[in-house]
């Protein structure tokens, strides 16, 4: 607090001010003044991006669990409310994914936007510039304030270069999301004024408004948490209120599908806010909530299963993938935590990846329709290589990082409840959830096996209209631009998958922080009748969860003297 | 009144350039009758000026209700500003299709009259003024909505706000004359020691105040006396669709607060209670029906008829909740109040601007159709209406947000937790018909494109709204101190007539709020 650094209001300027800048540039009509446009924004994206390889250099992993480089600058002294900026381990490592993926999609949008370029430019750089907003913000408003704001860019972009029913998609994303935020804000100022009443100062530091909501009563926490709830699980989206997502994804142009899939804002919500803030109502609504959370991965699991649009594929399975990710959330195991924060990291990577290829194939084959097109390694053998290496990810391939989140999750959450692990659930959740895993295996397989490996069958969109010469132009395999788009996410996914020690160490700090809240905060409110057992050290528990499990016939230490264990037996299984 | 001639100084400003422009309005020479606008604003940004300086003159001084005084005279002339410049060709001279071409001045003279009338309102100390000023304010009004356009729609409109705004004026004079009857007096200091020296509030002084709420009602155009806004805002000029917008509200709730003045606020129990239920009241069906029915529309200026009764509702949570809870650091109902009527004003004015600067054709760009699409060929247009109805739907960095922040919270530190979800629902139902214009603006094809040859002006003043709308949802000081201090200034008058409460020692602190830090939260219920 006493030093300021100024990374991060930077990384928040420079893309506001690249925003600005494009926005002013008139598009003109020639093909080559949008490229250039697309190429301006992506350097501003980049620029962020670069800063973030400083701030992973700058942070102290192991202190993961304190907000680092912080900023502080007032902006209504008055209600203490202030400019305050900071990353720990958790919003450090979503931060970084934002880093990753949102300029790959911009590049990934280069040339390919046919009219008003600079809007569409400029959009993405303000959404980017709100995600990296949501995830340094210490302050509960200012988090509040991008979280909200971030709807206006998706809105446009969702809404003018979206498919035919975008308009429906890009009002009905504004108007679900709006209504769910709105009774967040009334729970928000509801804590502030509380801690004004108990502790003296209007505040919405993140601190202070756990330490207020953990002060209400059990019955006061319930009302308050449903307010925060309704606006997270908008946004997760969680199983009655997610039908704004797969509409929006399916609607929205491949880099604002991208950024509607990247980013789990509600996860991160109910992680940061809503669990540590009121813990006794969280527990309390913990069954509840893990039932939806369950539908939620079965539902999305079958629907996609028979889904036939791949767009609408890949929505279905990030609902399942969230649904998981809340799940262990709501375990609140250190497997388990570790777990959520680890799926929103792999199903953001993952689902964009995705998107992007899809997005490659609808440009050359101007269809989303599975049934259409099959066969495309013979024709198309490096997209083919990264849509195989993509799905076997989203199918947790074991030494993909969707293989590690999934079974840290499913761990998690089957231990949760059991002697020396503290949490709520347990085996009742995780068997159904993990056959919703093996749903998406399923899917996942079908389709790579259907498009990919099938018998050779293209469509040319229409021929009438086309010339032969265009058709051939079409098909061809991935540009230079597109290997610099899906390299990187490859790499990252190839990477966190093998060697994920460096994230799972430093969240553990981080996470053992909310957990030891929660849990101390439930251990002095609620009856005995839940048997709670807070283990002192957080760092233990992966390994004892791993290890007490029984499910886990095979343990491999991944890199030396780290306690990250993985286990591959049951995800063979899974992938089958 | 009671008060230096110089303090008055705005006023008088603006009356004497009305005098003006109402008699060049009638010179033969086109040219000399067009000198009308530029002497209006002139005399608008002097009156600023004025009440800017006299403000700073004033600040700590003995004037009970200076900062409050402030503000009136600040809102009415900036807002006027803008006003005069969206309504910079009244009637439209391009307009071929219609006979009466001519420019008149008389417009602007009226205009300025009535910003006088809300300029004056929070400097008046006796009923006889009050009702003078709110009269000032209305009459031009009325003949605003009849002669601002030439078709029948504006006659009737201007017969039915005419007489309706009429009966109006009868009931609160009505219930003037209770306030009157009860204190044997019409000077407001006298009317407040008689209600400070009684124990109760009696039920002659309840009934009056209740006829004063529900005749002002009209003014401010809450449920159940909003029938009269759709028709009236729907056919009258869009110019002065937009300054009934503003001045009839500003004045109705300034009259409000001091009214509720003499009573020293003291009306949170016995039978008093029916004054503030009644305010809650009517501010849930206001945000509510309002809100629901311009879900409905097509028209764009009916939908910010709704609009603008569901955001009267939302002000009337801020009366309803009243000056009494402030500490260190909140805003009380009061200053929550006035903000959000500073951050209506220009957000409303914005977007009424933009509408006047679309209808270059006749009487275009009054359904959400024909604005289809005009992002492409009016960008700057498109945008600041964007910006504002942004700022209506209350998204962050813009004024609105800010404006509705303070009113929930206000509504959450009196224990009032309903009341502030009910704003909170109420916010999103209205998402969806500010989206609609955003919608059709830029997600839709052009309908039918339009070129538009209007005074630059009109471009101007939609530009300088959204900016302000933009500016003040990111550095709100200025709106932000200037209506806290007036609501501390009006909480002072609940300590001082309240006997059960001891009376604060005067600080020197510029930090009015400061001295108010004693009174604390009282029977907050979670």
């Amino acid at each position: 607090m006493t030093q300021s650094h100024l990374i991060l209001p930077m990384m928040l300027a420079i893309p506001l001010i690249g925003a600005a800048l494009i926005f002013m540039i008139k598009p003109g009509n020639t093909q080559r003044r949008g490229r250039g446009l697309g190429i301006l924004a992506f350097c501003f994206a980049l620029i962020p991006s670069l800063m973030g390889v400083i701030l992973l250099m700058r942070f102290n992993y192991a202190k993961g669990g304190v907000w680092q480089q912080q900023f502080v600058y007032p902006w209504l002294p008055q209600f203490h409310v202030n400019f305050s900026f900071g990353v720990d381990a958790i919003s450090l490592w979503l931060l970084m994914l934002t880093l990753l993926v949102t300029p790959a999609a911009i590049l990934d949008a280069v040339g390919k936007i046919q009219h008003r370029q600079n809007e569409f430019f400029a959009w993405m750089l303000v959404s980017y510039a709100c995600m990296i907003g949501v995830f340094i913000s210490h302050d509960v408003l200012l988090f509040y304030l991008f979280f909200e704001f971030s709807l206006i860019p998706t809105f446009f972009i969702l809404g003018i270069w979206g498919h035919s029913e975008r308009r429906k998609a890009a009002v009905k994303f504004f108007l679900y999301a709006f209504a769910g935020s709105v009774l967040l804000l009334a729970s928000l100022i509801y804590l502030a004024l509380v801690h004004q009443e108990k502790f003296g100062t209007f505040s919405f530091a993140l601190a202070d408004l756990i330490r207020a909501g953990q002060s209400l009563s059990a019955a006061q926490q319930g009302i308050v948490f449903l307010g925060l709830l309704i606006g997270f699980a908008i946004k997760v989206p969680l199983f009655p209120v997610h039908t704004w997502m797969p509409l929006a994804i399916t609607e929205s142009p491949t880099p604002g599908s991208v950024m509607i899939a990247l980013v789990k804002l509600g996860a991160y919500g109910l992680l940061r806010f809503a669990i540590p803030m009121l813990p006794l109502a969280a527990v309390r609504f913990t069954p509840w909530l893990a039932v939806l959370c369950v539908i939620s991965i079965l539902y999305g699991g079958l629907i996609s299963w028979v889904q036939r649009d791949m767009k609408k594929l890949i929505a279905y399975s990030v609902l399942s993938h969230l649904g998981l990710c809340i799940l262990a959330l709501l375990a609140l195991t250190m497997t388990g935590l570790t777990g959520c924060v680890l799926v929103m990291i792999s199903s953001g990577l993952l689902a964009a990846a995705m998107l992007m290829v899809m997005g490659m194939i609808y440009r050359r084959y101007r269809t989303r329709n599975l049934l259409e097109i099959s066969g495309l390694a013979r024709r198309l053998p490096v997209l083919g290589f990264f849509a195989v290496f993509f799905f076997m990810g989203t199918a947790a391939l074991p030494g993909l990082i969707g293989f590690i989140s999934e079974i840290i999750s499913l761990v998690g959450t089957y231990v949760s409840g059991s002697a020396g692990h503290g949490g709520f659930l347990g085996p009742a959740y995780a068997i159904p959830a993990a056959l919703g895993m093996i749903l998406g295996a399923l899917y996942m397989l079908y389709w790579v096996a259907h498009v990919i490996f099938g018998p050779l069958v293209e469509t040319t969109p229409d021929t009438d209209t086309i010339h032969e010469s265009h058709a051939q132009a079409v098909v061809q395999d991935l540009s230079l631009r597109e290997w610099l788009v899906l390299s990187p996410l490859a790499l990252a996914v190839l990477f966190l998958g093998l060697y994920p020690a460096p994230v799972l160490n430093s969240l553990q700090p981080a996470i053992g922080k909310i957990r030891h809240e929660v849990l101390a905060a439930v251990q002095e409110n609620t009856a005995s009748s839940m048997a709670l057992k807070t283990s002192t050290n957080p760092g233990k528990h992966l390994v004892g969860a791993v290890h007490n499990s029984g499910i886990v016939g095979l343990v491999t230490p991944i890199a030396g003297g780290s306690n990250v264990t993985v286990a591959l037996r049951l995800p063979a299984r899974l992938a089958r | 009144m009671n008060i230096p001639l110089n303090h008055l100084c705005p006023e008088i400003i603006m009356i004497v350039a009305a005098c003006i422009v109402a008699l060049l309005g009638v010179a033969k020479s086109d040219s000399v009758r067009r000198s009308a606008q530029w002497i209006s604003l002139i005399s608008l940004i002097l009156a600023f000026i004025a009440g800017w300086r006299i403000g700073m003159v004033d600040a700590g001084s003995a004037w009970p209700l200076a900062s409050f005084c402030t503000y009136d005279t600040l809102l009415a002339s900036g807002v006027g500003i803008l006003l005069v410049l969206l309504s910079w060709d009244m009637p439209f001279a391009m307009d071929p299709a219609k006979s009466d071409q001519t420019f008149r001045g008389e417009y602007f003279a009226m205009m300025l009259v009535s910003l006088a009338g809300v300029s004056m309102m929070a400097k008046v100390d006796n009923l006889i003024w009050l009702f003078i000023a709110l009269e000032l304010v209305s009459i031009p009004t009325y003949i605003m909505v009849a002669t601002g356009r030439g078709n029948p729609t504006a006659q009737e409109a201007g017969i039915k706000y005419f007489f309706l705004g009429s009966l109006s004026a009868a009931i609160y004079l009505f219930g003037f004359s209770y306030l009157y009857g009860f204190s044997g007096s019409t000077e407001f200091s006298k009317i407040a020691a008689a209600f400070a020296a009684s124990p109760q509030v009696p039920y002659v002084a309840i009934i009056g105040l209740l006829m004063v709420v529900i005749g002002i009602a009209y003014k401010i155009a809450a449920v159940p006396l909003h029938y009269y806004a759709p028709d009236v805002y729907q056919g009258t000029a869009t110019p002065v669709t937009a300054f009934l917008s503003f001045a009839p509200k500003a004045a109705g709730f300034i009259a409000l607060i001091l009214v509720f003045n003499l009573t020293g606020w003291r009306l949170s129990h016995g039978a008093a209670r029916a004054v503030p239920d009644l305010l809650m009241v009517m501010a849930v069906l206001s945000m509510t029906i309002g809100n629901v029915l311009a879900l409905l529309q097509r028209n764009i200026k009916r939908m910010l008829a709704y609009s603008s009764i569901s955001h009267s509702g939302y002000m009337l949570v801020g009366l309803a909740v009243g000056p009494l809870l402030i500490s260190h650091s909140t805003t009380n109902g009061i200053s929550a109040m006035l903000f959000y009527l500073g951050a209506y004003s220009i957000m409303t004015v914005g977007a009424f601007a933009v509408l006047v600067y679309l209808q270059g054709k006749l009487d275009a760009a009054e359904d959400l159709d024909d604005i289809a699409g005009i992002a492409s060929e009016h960008p700057l247009a498109a945008a600041c209406m964007a910006v504002c109805m942004l700022s209506l739907i209350g998204m962050p960095f813009t004024v609105g947000f800010l404006g509705k922040l303070f009113i929930v919270q206000a509504a959450f530190s009196s224990g009032h937790g309903v009341l502030a979800v009910i704003v909170m629902i109420n916010a999103a139902i209205a998402a969806a018909y500010y989206l609609s214009v955003i919608t059709s603006m830029y997600l839709r094809d052009p309908w039918t494109p339009f070129t538009v040859r209007q005074p630059g002006t009109i471009q101007f003043s939609a530009a300088i709204a959204a900016a302000l709308v933009v500016l003040l949802g990111i550095f709100p000081s200025v709106l932000m101190s200037i209506s806290r201090y007036s609501g501390s200034e009006v909480t002072k008058m609940v300590v001082m007539h309240d006997p059960r409460r001891p009376a604060l020692t005067k600080t020197a602190s510029t930090d009015a709020a400061s001295s108010n830090a004693s009174i604390h939260l009282a029977a907050r219920v979670p």
